[in-house]
């Protein structure tokens, strides 16, 4: 059928047709145009045809320097013949296709007359020394113009077609948006729901909601206590976080933020469970109501209505009253802080970003708990007619043995790598440990429980172990879920707190009261220090030691370079004297280090609460990645060998946890490196044949410039004691050989040139007093955790523990008995059952902390001293709390049972 | 009379109903498809009272998920009041279940934080009915049922049948064109089972709603005028009541044996 075409339809080929005129009509104009030029003369194409056909070419281009075959005149006359009927032909379409374009009969010949264009200038081009451009002496014009011709026949064919498909796009474009149009108005008026709702409305959705209003309270404090806790968290980031006014808060920072981090990462993994399981448990309670209402024919978008008003309701409140005792406590902490470690620490100011990263924090936590719940959204139980509560869980049956076995064998293998300091008592091994409690718990529950059936006293215990047997994952996962909270609560907590409690004091840990990292240029200013103060100082022979890797990051990203650490290197014999001084009764014993080297003894200078740690990262921790010498910026150890760069794996003849110089970055930088007095001398001299950026040996004395190719980082351990009040005396000397280490501190400013007792010991206190407030209160946190999910547990269960008594009751059991039954399944499977996983595994952890950190009998028994008190109170109040939850559980169930 | 019965319209009418669904299998942990119901084809007409009988499992209360517009068909037509479902949007299915469909479950249903009058009159509220209106039609159909002592109590203080009658009530309230009940006397003693299924009856009768219910119950059963017996998603047997209820009894409990 022909299209009627439209005034619309008819504008657009007049469009069409005004740009193939133009486009075309340029074209037949190029083609009079004289663009062969054959000496002083110039040709159009016809011209050329017939000059040619009249005097013949030789007589064209005689006497002309041409660039055509010469030698083969017949074949340039052939080639340029070709040419001609190409631009010819070319000159027929265009003017037949202006013809049809004129009296409206199609435009398919725009497509000949390109080709023949094409195809012409294609020949021009490529027939070299055949081809009427050989044989213009103007290279120029002769190929452009041709060219041109192409193009504008290309260009109309390109601009026709748009257009035509322009008409088209407009024309479906236009369709599809009447259809929408009409589309939307139907729908409009099928759907339209006219008038308000009454009164009763709105009171009959309040009273549903107040009716699980018990269950959104619980919401709302869990969900305040956590927003309270992100803004404290960010908070603290906030305010520690900023540059202060003190350089020497760089290091307070440090450690700090460590302290920090070690609690958010804990924190926020709890916030997630709390109210993802809140949430879930909220939202199952009131699917029966929003399924009332949906089948009752409640429209979709009016039920989601509610349910967000509920849930922003509750985000909204939890803002500002979660934000408001964060603040408290952030103010709190500030005012305590500036008491505790003087004002002159400079606490930054909280500004809106602290409370807006906090929101999307607890945003991001309910947008996870929404995913995990998303199934009550798309289905509110309507209708069904399983009871999803008498749904029998499989028992896990295949296979029972062999995934016992690899339970255990991950428990044992993430104990046994624990106790060692190379694995830095590393989060992923407490993973693989959950992983394999969860293994166990799954399979051992089931393996046992099948052992009970088998037993002639199963009868006896069938209603006690009933429910485990038949909700058998869900239960696992409560015992799972309370036996790791409890776990984190008696282990991962309260030894971060209590190590704290029993670390050496100040004096211990900073033996002097400066300890610089000079060189032999710095005798002046130590002999003006002494002539100004009363100080006393002791000087050791040094090298700076590099290690490859100093972050805990597992290895993979083996394209970056990781940041190195550095040490400090000294020979056997200055470590004996170090002891000495620090113990009169040492006895000096052979450490066993070799002349090349290879064999070295650390020194790992931390206090006791901090984690057992190696002094290098990559790779095999057991051999460290060290080197003689200043970090080398351009070393790598990918794709190379890295001992090109200097950088040589050590054998550990031994490693001692302890403090000889000052452990001012505990355990992270700054340790001693021993080595045996020969090879120390010779890695004292290394400095000069080494490339300071690459690592590399350098031959030609050309290439051996010092600050350019070679530098010797500091290479005298100054120890001085003096008097606290003297310090501040020397505060310009200090000041100048900063000033003069600069160069030093250039590639990491946490590894200073010089530290000072007092100002370590300040920061200390801080760290202290951090780390010990933020794992009681995780300690406490975890505790209520454990509280929650026993209450969601039983609330779940309510109806069915409630129609089993009823069941019981006609069944003739007494009231004592069904009480006993609830007390036992609740106290025995999530209480009794996952505190003895718990307390079982916190011990075992706490004695491979006491191997890896290397406690002496008295350090290990000062802190079972403590940790009795801390696990007596926290099993106290967990099993107090959870006996009364019992208890009022029973009550409630003989309560209901009666009508 | 039989002229009047021909001119009948179809309340419902499938054609090649089928409801699939996917299940996680715990064996090997891939997906299956249980087929539930296999390509029925069934209309029931205006004033009808229709039961729905089979063995557990056979498809009944998914059936009737799917002819409440809770549910949608995985293939097939399902015509309501000469409407293609399927070309329905879901919000007006959800107006078609709150204008022209009254639901009775097994279970109730009724919110527990709502008054009995409360209860009754939330479909009228849902459809924006006005307050004065609502409280009159709930006062109306309490008193029908025996309820106007038990306005002002809460779900929890009623007794089985005392509760269903709230949820038949709430059922009519909208004046439906179609009623569904889901097994409505499976909780009840026998006494109020009699009492509900009396009420269905007199509904069917003398209101002239179409009913159609779920049950188990032979004796329940009789007391329809039809009876689409279903066995593994297929129907086995679309049975008139005609004689007396003893003899349509006696031939439901006949056809129950095929079961």
């Amino acid at each position: 059928m022909k299209r009627k075409t439209d005034g619309e339809g008819k504008h657009m080929q007049r469009l069409q047709a005004a740009v193939s005129f133009g486009l075309y009509g340029a074209d037949i104009l190029l083609s009079f145009f004289p663009w062969i030029v054959i000496g002083d003369d110039q040709y159009n194409l016809f011209q050329l045809a017939l000059v040619m056909k009249d005097n013949g070419l030789e007589e064209l281009i005689a006497g002309v320097k041409t660039y055509a075959d010469m030698e083969n005149l017949a074949a340039v006359k052939a080639g340029i013949l070709i040419e001609l009927v190409f631009f010819g032909a070319f000159f027929l379409c265009s003017i037949f296709y202006l013809a049809a374009v004129l009296s409206g009969k199609g435009r398919k010949l725009n497509i000949a007359a390109f080709g023949t264009s094409f195809a012409a200038y294609y020949l021009h081009m490529t027939m070299s020394g055949y081809a009427i451009w050989d044989i213009t002496t103007d290279r120029t014009l002769g190929g452009v113009f041709p060219g041109m011709m192409t193009l504008l026949s290309g260009l109309e064919l390109m601009t026709v077609k748009i257009m035509g498909i322009w008409k088209e796009t407009k024309r479906l474009s236009e369709e599809s948006r009447k259809k929408d149009l009409r589309e939307k108005k139907e729908k409009q008026e099928r759907l339209r729901f006219y008038g308000r709702y009454s009164e009763l409305f709105y009171r009959f959705v309040w009273k549903n909601f107040k009716g699980n209003w018990k269950d959104y309270i619980l919401l709302l404090l869990c969900s305040i206590l956590v927003f309270t806790f992100i803004v404290t968290g960010f908070g603290l980031n906030r305010i520690l976080g900023a540059k202060s006014r003190y350089e020497g808060m760089d290091q307070i920072l440090g450690g700090l933020n460590g302290v920090l981090i070690n609690t958010v990462i804990p924190l926020g993994i709890i916030s997630v469970i709390i109210i993802v399981i809140l949430t879930f448990y909220y939202l199952r309670c009131r699917a029966k109501n929003y399924g009332i209402f949906f089948t009752l024919g409640m429209r979709k978008m009016t039920l989601q209505y509610f349910v967000v008003v509920e849930f922003f309701a509750l985000i909204l409140l939890t803002f500002v009253v979660g934000g408001i005792l964060g603040t408290g406590i952030l103010c709190l902490f500030s005012a305590k802080s500036e008491m505790l470690m003087g004002e002159h620490t400079g606490l930054s100011v909280l500004g809106a970003g602290t409370y807006f990263s906090a929101a999307a924090g607890l945003l991001l936590i309910y947008l996870t708990a929404f995913m995990a719940a998303r199934d009550i959204f798309y289905d509110f139980n309507m209708g069904r007619g399983t009871d999803l509560n008498a749904v029998r869980e499989e028992m896990p049956k295949r296979r029972q043995t062999g995934f016992l076995v690899l339970g255990l064998s991950f428990c044992l293998i993430s104990i046994l790598r624990y106790r060692r300091l190379k694995n830095f008592e590393s989060a992923y091994l407490l993973l693989l440990f959950f992983a394999g409690i969860y293994i166990t718990l799954r399979c051992g529950i089931a393996r046992w429980l099948e052992g009970e059936r088998k037993n002639a006293g199963y009868l006896g215990r069938l209603m006690v172990h009933n429910q485990l047997f038949h909700k058998s994952k869900t239960n696992t996962r409560y015992i799972f879920a309370m036996a790791v909270i409890q776990f984190c609560a008696l282990f991962y907590f309260s030894s971060q707190m209590i190590s704290v409690m029993i670390a050496e004091d100040g004096d211990m840990l900073y033996p002097y009261d400066i300890v610089c990292m000079a060189n032999d240029e710095d005798e002046d200013i130590f002999q003006r220090m002494e002539k100004k103060e009363k100080i006393t100082r002791r000087e050791y022979p040094m090298i700076r030691v590099s290690n490859y890797d100093s972050t805990e990051k597992p290895e993979g990203a083996l394209d970056v370079k990781p940041p190195q650490g550095q040490h400090i290197g000294i020979s056997e014999s200055t470590y004996h004297e170090l002891k000495a001084q620090l113990d009169a009764d040492y006895q000096r014993t052979d450490l066993h280090l070799d002349a090349e080297g290879k064999r070295i003894y650390i020194v790992h200078q931390q206090d006791k609460s901090v984690k057992a740690q190696p002094i290098d990262f990559f790779m095999s921790r057991a051999h460290p990645l060290l080197h003689a010498g200043t970090p080398c910026i351009n070393a790598s150890a990918v794709g190379g060998n890295i001992e090109e760069n200097g950088y040589y794996f050590k054998d550990i003849a031994g490693e001692e946890i302890g403090s000889l110089t000052g452990a001012f970055r505990q355990g992270l930088k700054d340790n001693l490196v021993v080595f045996s007095d020969e090879y120390f001398e010779q890695a004292k001299e290394l400095w000069k044949t080494t490339d300071m950026t690459s690592g590399r040996q350098l031959s030609e004395d050309t290439e051996k410039i010092p600050g350019v190719d070679i530098r010797q980082g500091p290479s005298r351990l100054v120890l001085i004691h003096t008097e606290e009040k003297d310090i501040s005396g020397l505060e310009s000397e200090l000041a100048e050989f900063k000033e003069r280490h600069r160069e030093d501190e250039k590639y990491d400013l946490t590894v200073p040139c010089y530290y000072t007792k007092q100002e370590a010991i300040r920061r200390l206190r801080t760290e202290r007093v951090m780390k010990i407030t933020m794992n009681l209160s995780l300690l406490i946190v975890s505790l209520f955790v454990y509280l929650v999910l026993l209450s969601v547990k039983m609330a779940t269960e309510a109806d069915m523990v409630i129609k089993r008594a009823v069941f019981l009751n006609c069944m003739g059991m007494r009231q004592k008995e069904r009480g006993g039954l609830i007390r036992k399944e609740l106290l025995c499977y999530y209480y009794l059952l996952p505190v003895t996983v718990a307390a079982g595994s916190a011990a075992v952890y706490t004695a491979a902390v006491f191997y890896a950190r290397q406690y002496t009998g008295e350090d290990i028994l000062a802190y079972l001293r403590l940790m009795a008190l801390v696990w007596a109170v926290s099993l106290a109040v967990t099993g107090a709390a959870a006996f009364v939850m019992t208890e009022m559980y029973v009550q409630k169930a003989e309560r209901r049972k009666e009508w | 009379m039989v002229s009047k019965m021909k001119e009948r319209k179809p309340v419902i009418k499938v054609e090649e109903l089928y409801r699939e669904y996917a299940k996680l299998s715990q064996r090997d942990g891939e997906t299956e498809s249980i087929k539930v119901l296999k390509g029925l084809d069934f209309a029931v007409k205006e004033q009808e009272f229709v039961g729905i009988m089979g063995k557990s499992g056979c498809g009944k209360t998914t059936l009737l998920k799917t002819l409440g517009l809770i549910d949608k068909p995985t293939k097939g037509t399902l015509y309501f009041c000469g409407r293609d479902t399927r070309k329905l949007w879901n919000d007006e299915l959800a107006d078609i279940r709150r204008r022209k469909i009254g639901f009775v479950f097994q279970d109730f249903y009724l919110m527990d934080s709502l008054s009995v009058s409360e209860n009754i009159m939330l479909p009228m509220v849902l459809d924006k009915k006005d307050a004065c209106s609502c409280m009159e039609k709930g006062k109306a159909y309490a008193g029908q049922f025996g309820l106007s002592h038990l306005m002002k109590k809460y779900p929890y203080e009623l007794s089985g049948g005392e509760k269903q009658r709230v949820a038949i009530s709430r059922a009519l309230i909208n004046d439906p064109d179609l009623i569904l009940a889901d097994e409505p006397t499976g909780n009840l003693d026998s006494k109020s089972g009699k009492t509900v299924i009396d009420a269905l009856e007199r509904i069917n009768e003398k209101m002239k709603k179409t009913i159609i219910m779920v049950t188990h119950d032979p004796q329940v059963a009789s007391r329809c005028k039809r009876i689409i017996f279903l066995k593994d998603g297929v129907i086995l047997e679309d049975l008139k009541r005609t004689g007396s209820e003893d003899e349509f009894y006696g031939k439901i409990i006949e056809k129950m044996k095929d079961l």
